[in-house]
């Protein structure tokens, strides 16, 4: 263990070493340096500035409702979240990622997750704000900085092209014998796929027959507005909550919790994972480059433009 | 891809050998109407950049299941199917939030993530959207 850690610490100086004289060409006289040190941790996908990137959306939400609001919709402003959130959370990649974690974790929560409360949709049936909405857009952009929109939208690319193939990735690297080993372990505990072809191409617990994660705030889609031309309808909010799994899904989540830790695969995949993840930010490490100086300047300034800490 | 364009090009011109209702006109949990409004979470069949209005799917929710969710806005007698792992293209006018799309039902991994006010093309792989994710 302590020699994979040090393999991972040299690994990510020897790109920091790399990166760095690359970085310092590239940066404006006003461009903070590239922050690599994010790079030092085990998880090379801390590199994205999700946190940034979140700041950046609400800082522009913030200046675009409150201009809103100036044209006489205040709408969007008064179901604004109060704080922002990182919109690429599952870049974060832990051994929750792959399963629960513990026995109590597999028998409360199953595969699913606790939900963050989201705002209210706003549905607008009138042109003045749709054309409202146009301007104060743009002018929210502008006003957080010219490059603003472009290393948004640029960022969000970025994050999706890491996102796309992580999951894919690491269950091909962790290989067929490691799944047949899992069918093997769960077939042993009365739990088997309904295609056990399928399980070895895409290893999910969705394949057992059993409802997983399913949400528990489900329902709100069934709302519907009342549409009155000239109106803008906002919708109900959505609470946070927080998931609990089924027994049968409980059931099969303490088995698939059991057999990823006593086959090996739960240390197997998460090392996968942080190679998976390295080769990616080596792919795209232009693009970090060119990218986070950006970033961080700009989340920097909505920070100041809204008055946050 | 030219294969899916051939049948869409068969289905809405070929409407008398079409075996299907449009049910989902019944049950879009957008608005039902052909342009993809402010506020709607919006999926395209074959992505045109939303120049064409059908084959497209609207949402102003979370949706757990596409594996259940019908393509709207159909040609008279055109047949109706559902939009998992079959979407092209995909527009958030959501004006809060960013929407994850996901590899599987009930949010089972997410692979991309939308900001607002943008559209492209996506992959074929989506069984399940959330808001502010």
């Amino acid at each position: 263990m302590i020699r994979r850690r040090r393999g991972r610490i040299a690994w990510l100086t020897a790109l920091t070493t790399l990166l760095l004289p690359v970085a310092a060409c590239s940066e404006s006289a006003a461009e903070p340096p590239a922050d690599l040190a994010a790079a030092k941790s085990d998880q090379p996908f801390s590199l994205f500035l999700g946190e940034e990137l979140g700041q950046i959306d609400y800082a522009q939400l913030k200046v675009r409702n409150k201009c809103l609001a100036k044209a006489g919709y205040p709408q969007n402003l008064n179901i604004m979240l109060g704080r922002p959130q990182n919109p690429f959370r599952h870049l974060v990649v832990t051994a929750r990622t792959f399963g629960p974690t513990s026995a109590e974790e597999a028998k409360r929560i199953g595969f699913g997750r606790d939900s963050l409360a989201a705002p209210p949709t706003v549905l607008s049936f009138d042109p003045s704000y749709d054309k409202a909405y146009e301007e104060c857009t743009d002018s929210a952009w502008r006003e957080l900085s010219d490059d603003a929109k472009k290393v948004y939208y640029g960022y969000f690319d970025l994050g999706n092209k890491l996102s796309q193939p992580l999951s894919g990735a690491v269950n091909e690297r962790t290989g067929a014998t490691a799944w047949r080993a899992l069918l093997s372990c769960l077939a042993g505990k009365g739990h088997r796929p309904q295609n056990e072809q399928e399980f070895l191409r895409t290893p999910t617990p969705a394949l057992f027959g059993v409802p997983v994660g399913v949400d528990a705030a489900e329902g709100l889609d069934r709302w519907k507005p009342k549409q009155v031309p000239g109106t803008v309808e906002v919708g109900p909010a959505v609470p946070a909550t927080q998931y609990q799994a089924g027994p049968a899904e409980s059931a099969l989540a303490l088995a698939w919790f059991e057999c990823r830790r006593d086959t090996g695969i739960d240390k197997q995949q998460l090392d996968v994972a942080v190679q998976v993840q390295r080769e990616l930010v080596t792919k795209y490490e232009s693009s970090f480059l060119e990218l986070n100086p950006q970033v961080t300047r700009i989340a920097k300034q909505a920070a100041q433009l809204i008055g946050a800490p | 891809m030219r294969v899916r364009h051939v049948i869409a090009a068969a289905m809405a011109g070929a409407a008398a050998m079409a075996v299907g209702a449009t049910p989902a006109q019944a049950i879009d949990r957008g608005d039902s109407k052909a342009a993809c409004n402010s506020g709607e979470i919006c999926f395209q069949w074959l992505y045109d950049n939303f120049s064409t209005s059908s084959y497209q799917r609207h949402f102003w929710y979370n949706d757990s299941n596409h594996g259940d969710d019908y393509w709207s806005n159909l040609p008279d007698l055109s047949p109706a199917f559902v939009i998992a792992n079959d979407a092209e293209g995909l527009w958030n006018r959501d004006s809060s939030c960013a929407v994850t799309l996901y590899d599987f039902a009930n949010y089972g991994t997410a692979y991309t993530v939308f900001p607002r006010d943008f559209r492209a093309g996506i992959s074929p792989r989506n069984n399940s959207h959330k808001r502010c994710a």
